[in-house]
């Protein structure tokens, strides 16, 4: 069964904000994204809560990256970083479900394949997570 | 080489700021309280089961030592 997802009913964030997600390793070439990994991903979204999203983390003054890189993707190696203004022009958007800071990127037409194409598409940076917090399996 | 138990997007969490993923098939061990291995190479976490509900599993990232503290770190065998 479909879950409901919360909405926090905050402002549209500004386009001059960034959000970020955490990057599985890939061996997608020079691309920062892997289209397999992101169709996954959304898959799932639609299957858990009706609509295809990809999860996020909004950049605010409450959230600067710095504490997102911290507490909320210590497990990443590497993160994108994906500017709001990036997304409208693509006909993606991001809603705030969840806890603050976290977003779901969502096309505006709803379609999967047109959030999917749309993030591969995106003009955006990769780094490495400099709060990083390597854990050995044993 | 970490071997990792529950294919995730660590990026997604529920409402409640838990991890969530599909279930994987054929796995009995995990159930509410087991420790097991989470996420992506260059993305994973040890994880302690929160909740399995409807083919999804909802789990909590937790340290090394805080994994270790429940018992011997050991890869879960596939089945």
């Amino acid at each position: 069964m479909v879950k409901q997802r919360m909405r926090r009913g905050d402002e549209p964030p500004s386009p001059h904000a960034l959000v970020v997600r955490g990057l599985a390793a890939s061996h997608n070439g020079n691309s920062v994204f892997d289209r397999t990994l992101l169709t996954i991903d959304a898959e799932l979204n639609q299957d858990l809560y009706g609509f295809a999203g990809l999860s996020a983390w909004l950049v605010t003054p409450d959230w600067p990256l710095q504490r997102i890189l911290d507490e909320k993707l210590p497990r990443a190696q590497r993160v994108a970083l994906i500017p709001v203004e990036g997304l409208s022009a693509l006909g993606l958007t991001a809603w705030d479900t969840g806890a603050a800071p976290h977003v779901d990127l969502v096309a505006l037409d709803g379609g999967l394949e047109t959030l999917v194409e749309g993030i591969m598409a995106i003009s955006c940076d990769s780094m490495d997570n400099p709060y990083y917090a390597r854990e050995e399996s044993s | 080489m970490i071997v990792i138990d529950i294919e995730a997007d660590l990026n997604l969490v529920d409402d409640q700021g838990r991890n969530v993923a599909r279930l994987p098939m054929g796995r009995p061990q995990l159930e509410p309280g087991s420790i097991a291995v989470a996420g992506r190479p260059g993305f994973w976490s040890w994880v302690e089961i929160d909740e399995i509900d409807e083919g999804f599993v909802h789990f909590r990232q937790v340290s090394a030592q805080q994994a270790a503290a429940r018992g011997p770190l050991e890869v879960l065998p596939h089945r």
